[in-house]
């Protein structure tokens, strides 16, 4: 588990902390080791959650290395997978209770980009998104 | 043409052979519970809408071995075009034979067991499943008949094998035979149905290690083929995900993450056989199931 203050999801501390858990994983280096693609995670507005606008985490994956993990409005993506959900399926995710992948194939959550390259790389995919349960956060609708 | 030595010592021929060995005939299952046992599921479980799931995913196998074993006999005229060797060609006829007997099989059950018109299955075959069982497999394998050039046609077979063996057998057949028997035989359930999915996959898994094999020789020699490969899968994994999804019912009969984790798990083994992604390939472990 990283340390430091928690972050709100999706905001430039909370993308940063993520960043370094990622850098800081050994099973995510290995298992995307083929890894070559930037990822964005979109999550769809949510006003009465403090996010006026959809917002993004654009992360710079490159064979296991997360070198650099942006918040962008979501017309300044430029991923060539970008993944998007609702607030409370990215809570699931981050929470580590909704598997991204079983995300993916009930559509909750969206994928734009390649598909087979994803589901190619699912180990990576998943390690990627469990990297977020070591980042200290703090969701909004939880007091 | 004479069997070579190195064709007849081929894994091709040891497939060809394993399937001599395992011959099965539909006629042969026993089906005399599945009729009673069926009309108590229609009875016992309606607000689980159980039959209606059987009766769905029956229709599917129907209409998806009716259509493989319409579209296979172009890849044993292609391996012999392209000169791709004998033993794949004995092979083939083997899966023909296999593919007509499954066919052979539901037209039976549905016949004797649910004793409808086999015509009734045409309901349950929604959009995403007929692009990936039928129209496109339909439209790829035309293709590939008709195919001339010899660099073109080697380039449509590996398209060919690819949705045939990698997209409709290992992913949604193999899966869906897989997770038919478990949830059969978790209940106790038509043991006449439950033999049938169990002799097929047996089959399915030999026709899976054909085709694996199959891409694994053309990438290597072609890897510019792997964007052929990649393509197909690109085009049909949301078809293959949307027709799992189709069995997502409020008191669903089958495991769907389960199904869907299974599903997935022969793709990347079929990827890795390309050269494509992180899996790898078990090729064997194919040829020790089936």
């Amino acid at each position: 588990m990283s340390s430091g203050a928690p972050h709100r999801p999706f905001t430039p501390g909370w993308a940063e902390a993520f960043r370094s858990a990622i850098e800081a994983d050994a099973s995510y280096r290995d298992a995307a080791a083929k890894w070559t693609w930037p990822v964005a995670l979109v999550m769809h507005s949510a006003p009465e959650f403090g996010y006026p606008d959809s917002v993004a985490v654009q992360l710079t994956l490159d064979r296991g290395r997360c070198h650099a993990a942006e918040i962008r409005p979501t017309d300044a993506v430029s991923a060539s997978i970008i993944l998007s959900a609702p607030y409370q399926i990215w809570k699931s995710v981050v929470k580590g209770e909704l598997d991204p992948l079983l995300g993916v194939t009930r559509g909750s959550i969206a994928v734009k980009g390649s598909l087979a390259t994803l589901m190619m790389h699912a180990k990576a995919a998943t390690a990627l998104v469990a990297c977020a349960k070591a980042v200290p956060t703090e969701f909004p609708d939880e007091g | 043409m004479p069997i070579t030595a190195r064709e007849a010592d081929s894994a091709y021929f040891r497939l060809y052979s394993k399937a001599k060995q395992l011959h099965w005939d539909p006629a042969d299952i026993d089906l005399s519970a599945d009729r009673e046992q069926w009309l108590r599921i229609q009875r016992d479980y309606a607000t689980e809408r159980y039959a209606e799931q059987i009766l769905r995913l029956t229709s599917l196998f129907y209409e998806g071995e009716e259509s493989v074993t319409k579209t296979l006999s172009p890849f044993c005229s292609a391996v012999s075009r392209a000169g791709l060797g004998i033993d794949k060609e004995l092979f083939l006829t083997t899966q023909l034979y296999e593919e007509a007997k499954h066919f052979d099989f539901f037209a039976r059950y549905f016949a004797e067991v649910f004793q409808i018109d086999g015509s009734t299955t045409a309901q349950y075959i929604t959009a995403a499943p007929r692009a990936v069982l039928i129209s496109d497999l339909e439209e790829v394998t035309e293709r590939l008949r008709r195919e001339e050039d010899p660099a073109r046609l080697k380039a449509t077979f590996a398209e060919a094998i690819t949705h045939y063996m990698g997209v409709v057998e290992a992913m949604l057949a193999r899966t869906g035979y897989v997770g038919a028997h478990d949830a059969l035989a978790a209940r106790g359930w038509l043991p006449g149905l439950q033999e049938g999915y169990r002799l097929i996959k047996r089959d399915e898994g030999r026709h899976v290690a054909f085709g694996m094999r199959c891409i694994a020789e053309l990438t290597t020699e072609h890897p510019e083929y792997r964007s052929i490969v990649q393509d197909v899968f690109e085009r049909h994994l949301p078809n293959v995900l949307a027709t799992v999804q189709e069995f997502d019912y409020p008191q669903p009969l089958v495991d769907l993450d389960k199904l869907t984790a299974y599903a997935l798990a022969q793709y990347e083994r079929f990827a890795a056989a390309a050269g494509l992604g992180d899996g790898k390939a078990d090729i064997e472990v194919f040829d020790d199931e089936s």
